[in-house]
């Protein structure tokens, strides 16, 4: 496991790099990077899946490692169950975020919140591949290889949305991994497994 | 025609007068200055001085602000627009403090908050902390740690453990109705349209012509820039009261200028047809624009500006000046074949003199009131009055033409037969008199008075359908509105205005209002930040504290781990509001502090979609040290006041001219003459409550003009009663060429012209079908 994330880090900046240099518009990632799913992607109505997410945070000498199943639905939000290393459910909507674990709930409403609600809104982009809504905040890259592409954001101004340096998303069929990278040195890598779509409309 | 030496050297000092007149005014001239603004006209509130000009301060920072959507079918072009449209209007000069980015400076606000992160915390955080429910902090933490809940949080982990930091950060944009943070602007979605939400402010005061001008060129460069900066077409809507003080600039002038025309091509026709010599309309032109030019330069030279009200006030009431071209001029009608110019000074002098008299004296009160509006009419026309008077008397004996003509047939003999018919025998007159008397009782039992000043701004319904839209897609119409805190000490205000926050948010919570703005939001009291140091010390920062131990879960080292918390602890100076007003990170509400006057500490809570203003209102009376200002109704209060002020004044105007009128004439002399005017007043404000249309300020300022003009009718009636026909005639002429220029202003659609017009239309009919009524036998 830890090989395999120390290997990840060591390819991730190499292609990286070549990723960043080549810009796009959403119209143009949908016409040739994105060209083979973009149109099943657009017809997803809920998504769900197994992930593995990867914390690297500067000052922890080990990452923070959790996995569980999550189910994204276009119009409702994210469900992202933890499985280990606590049992906990987190659910991301549009109008706020709520946290189960251990028995309580919390929630935390963004209509009075409105920088919370952009990062939800932001987040949610990301997950949902919502070109258009992630073109506004992010400048886009893209490049497609041997059946798998990528995709790169890197926000194009400040705001308190803006929580991450740069982002990359790999997938072939659907989305395969997220990796955020922040300006301390930290970084998240979430991997995708088991994805299933159900097509709507 | 040789003139004896008097008459010349009158001429010629008549000549001078001109010709300082006219170098003051090509002085004053470019130098004018015309505000719109209704306030303008209104002496300032009394009061805590300190407090009231902070107000003022603050208010007048609203009525320059403008709100912008900028909008277009694609959210890029949209945000590209904006940018654009932004950038115009900032580099225009027109504009300042334009803003289109919202929460943008990320890092003023994180190195704020981490300088004094020992001593701040969110209100939702600290309200657990105190309940002891520091349980759910941990459990939101972990969750952050593991999940992508944290990547909502703008502080990494390391910095921000708990995510308290990021709990404060996200907490200090303040929310605008419907809008969404989109990157760092905020927009409104409507259907397939993205509109941007931007803000600037007029440089200068949003109702003078000049800044007006400039923010028009400033925002037609800016819908250029917009539009091709997205490519296609864009969606501007603006709401503020710029659009409309320019649009109520715009109409008033052009109508001033039209009515003024049509009424000044009236009467110059008028003036041809019956003294068939061009230099009759002449020498009233040079009477009347003397007299102008004389007024409006003094009123600029002492007061530096002029208000448009009275500058419509002052033209009417110079229109007086062409009374008495014509009545210097009728005056050859007496005696056609002997007359000449300077035989008319023998006849018409005395009523000129004593009319002009009674208006100044009249007016004379108005400049010791403490309300600039009724003094710039009052020295408009007391020095326009007095120079066109001038003019007559000292140049038109020279100067008009040097033989008489007869009165000409068609205006000959209606006037005859009116001048017969006139008579009216005692029994009718008694008949009349209490017919009018019933018609005025009940006429005045009826009259409305309306003061709201919403009432009487002019708007077009475009612009007002506009900030319409603006409101809808805001979701939250802009209060002018809000509340002022104000005590002796920037403490004692904070905790006010956190008590009044409390307060808002339970209104917020039943829906009565849709939200509000302050700056506790960013700067809590000493008071709040002081409980929030002890919570954090004791429960998060001690080396058993919350802190602590989720850092320890995490696996950080236990060096790291007594660095983190003892920075924190050390981070325990409270943010002062010169250290918030300082950084960066106040920029949006900065200006909701008004900070120290005279003493006293004053801040402002702004609303936005009040829905039960009762509550809202409630709430002033509730949390000591707070007010709830609402300028609309002040304004509408301090309207109604003035109203009142002025009619009083009326009667003491009437009680001074008919004392003045004592001086020369027998009591029942003087009560006749005083009888037109006051008759015709009384008649006006019957006929405006029989008809149902409401009275204001502004018509009450139009009485104020008819006993101006009224004197004038009756004094010169009785004065020039040798020749009753001429007298009649010149009267008549006078009323006529009054009712068709006031007459066209009340087609104004700037209210208060309306009402101004209308009034004085109306009373001088009246008053002159009651002079002629009323005057003695021949």
């Amino acid at each position: 496991m830890l090989a395999a994330v120390v290997a990840l880090c060591g390819a991730g900046p190499a292609r990286a790099a070549a990723l960043f240099d080549h810009p796009r518009t959403p119209q143009q990632l949908v016409d040739s990077v994105l060209a083979g799913v973009a149109g099943k992607m657009a017809a997803t109505r809920v998504l769900t899946g197994r992930f593995v997410q990867h914390r690297q945070i500067s000052g922890l000498p080990r990452p923070l490692v959790s996995s569980g199943d999550f189910q994204l639905a276009r119009d409702a939000g994210i469900t992202w169950r933890t499985h280990k290393p606590f049992e906990s459910e987190l659910v991301l909507a549009p109008d706020g975020m709520t946290l189960r674990s251990g028995g309580t709930e919390q929630r935390l409403s963004s209509t009075e919140q409105p920088a919370l609600q952009a990062a939800l809104g932001l987040l949610f982009a990301m997950f949902a591949m919502d070109l258009d809504r992630l073109d506004a905040a992010f400048e886009l890259f893209g490049q497609a290889q041997d059946g798998s592409w990528q995709l790169g954001l890197r926000p194009r101004a400040g705001g308190l949305a803006q929580v991450f340096t740069s982002a990359v998303i790999t997938g072939s069929a659907q989305v395969d991994r997220i990796e955020l990278s922040s300006d301390g040195g930290d970084s998240t890598v979430i991997e995708f497994s088991g994805v299933v779509a159900q097509l709507g409309r | 025609m040789r003139h004896s030496r008097p008459t010349l050297a009158r001429f010629w000092c008549g000549m001078a007068l001109l010709a300082i007149v006219a170098a003051t005014f090509a002085w004053v001239q470019p130098r004018l200055r015309v505000e719109t603004d209704l306030l303008d006209l209104l002496p300032r509130a009394s009061g805590d001085a300190g407090v009231e000009a902070a107000i003022d301060a603050f208010a007048t920072r609203v009525s320059r602000k403008v709100i912008f959507l900028v909008g277009a079918d694609d959210a890029g072009a949209a945000s590209a627009a904006a940018a654009a449209f932004a950038g115009a209007l900032a580099s225009s000069g027109a504009f300042v403090d334009v803003r289109q980015e919202m929460g943008a400076d990320v890092s003023g606000a994180i190195a704020l908050y981490m300088a004094h992160r020992g001593t701040l915390l969110a209100e939702a955080d600290q309200a657990r902390l105190a309940a002891g429910h520091g349980q759910d902090i941990l459990q939101a933490a972990r969750l952050a740690a593991y999940t992508p809940a944290g990547l909502v949080r703008p502080l990494d982990l390391r910095r921000d453990p708990l995510g308290l930091g990021s709990a404060w950060l996200l907490g200090q944009v303040p929310s605008i109705g419907r809008a969404r943070l989109r990157g760092s602007q905020l927009t409104v979605q409507e259907g397939a349209k993205t509109y941007v939400f931007l803000t600037a402010e007029t440089a200068g005061s949003p109702f003078g012509a000049a800044a007006q001008d400039h923010a028009a060129l400033a925002l037609d460069r800016a819908r250029q820039a917009a539009a091709v900066a997205a490519g296609r077409p864009v969606t501007i809507l603006q709401s503020g009261a710029l659009q409309h003080a320019t649009r109520a600039t715009r109409i008033s002038q052009r109508e001033i200028g039209f009515f003024g025309s049509v009424a000044t091509i009236a009467v110059l026709t008028l003036m041809l047809a019956l003294f068939r010599d061009w230099r009759a309309p002449a020498l009233g032109m040079l009477a009347l624009t003397a007299g102008a030019a004389a007024g409006i330069s003094a009123a600029q030279l002492v007061f530096g500006e002029l208000h448009l009200v009275a500058l419509v006030f002052g033209s009417s009431l110079i229109g007086v000046a062409i009374d008495y071209s014509m009545h210097f001029h009728a005056d050859q009608f007496r005696a056609p074949a002997t007359w000449r110019p300077p035989d008319a000074l023998a006849q018409v002098t005395r009523p000129i003199l004593y009319g002009a008299g009674a208006t100044v004296l009249g007016f004379a009160g108005l400049l010791l009131l403490p309300f600039p509006g009724l003094q710039q009419m009052a020295l408009i026309s007391i020095v326009g009055l007095a120079v066109a008077c001038a003019c007559v008397l000292l140049l038109f004996p020279v100067a008009a033409r040097s033989a008489g003509r007869a009165l000409p047939g068609w205006c000959a003999r209606p006037l005859d037969a009116f001048a017969g018919a006139a008579r009216w025998t005692g029994r009718t007159r008694c008949a009349l008199a209490l017919a009018a008397l019933a018609f005025v009782a009940f006429g005045l039992s009826r009259v409305v008075f309306q003061d709201d000043i919403r009432t009487l701004q002019m708007s077009t319904p475009a612009l007002i359908g506009e900030e319409r839209e603006v409101a809808r897609l805001l979701g939250a119409a802009p209060e002018s509105r809000f509340f002022l805190v104000s005590g002796a000490s920037a403490e004692a205000v904070l905790r006010d205005a956190e008590a009044l926050a409390d307060a808002l948010r339970r209104l917020q919570a039943q829906g009565d209002i849709e939200s509000f703005t302050t700056v506790v939001r960013a700067l809590p009291s000493l008071e709040r930040q002081h409980a929030a140091a002890a919570l954090l010390a004791a429960h998060v920062f001690d080396a058993q504290g919350l802190m602590p131990a989720f850092m320890r879960e995490l696996g950080f080292d236990e060096a790291t781990i007594t660095a983190q918390a003892g920075d924190a602890r050390a981070a325990s100076a409270p943010l002062t509001p010169a250290e918030w007003l300082a950084s960066p990170a106040s920029s949006g509400l900065r200006d909701l502090w008004l900070g120290e006057r005279g003493g006293r500490y004053a801040t402002v809570v702004t609303l936005a979609g009040i829905r039960d203003l009762a509550a809202v209102r409630a709430i002033g009376g509730r949390v000591p040290g707070i007010r709830f200002v609402d300028r609309v109704a002040e304004i509408s209060g301090v309207l109604a006041h003035y109203r009142e002020t002025v009619l009083r004044l009326l009667a003491f105007a009437y009680a001074t001219i008919f004392l003045a009128l004592l001086v020369r004439y027998r009591w029942r002399v003087a009560l006749r003459l005083i009888a037109a005017p006051l008759g015709a007043t009384l008649g006006t404000l019957a006929l405006l409550g029989a008809a149902g249309a409401p009275v204001n300020l502004f018509t009450v300022l139009g009485l104020l003009l008819l006993l101006a003009l009224g004197v004038d009718y009756a004094v010169f009636l009785r004065e020039a009663a040798e020749d009753r026909r001429t007298a009649l005639l010149s009267v008549s002429l006078s009323a006529t060429t009054t009712i068709v220029s006031c007459g066209l202003l009340a087609f104004s659609s700037t209210p208060l012209i309306a009402s101004i017009g209308l009034s004085l239309a109306a009373g001088i009919l009246l008053c002159w079908l009651i002079a002629i009524g009323l005057q003695g036998k021949a």
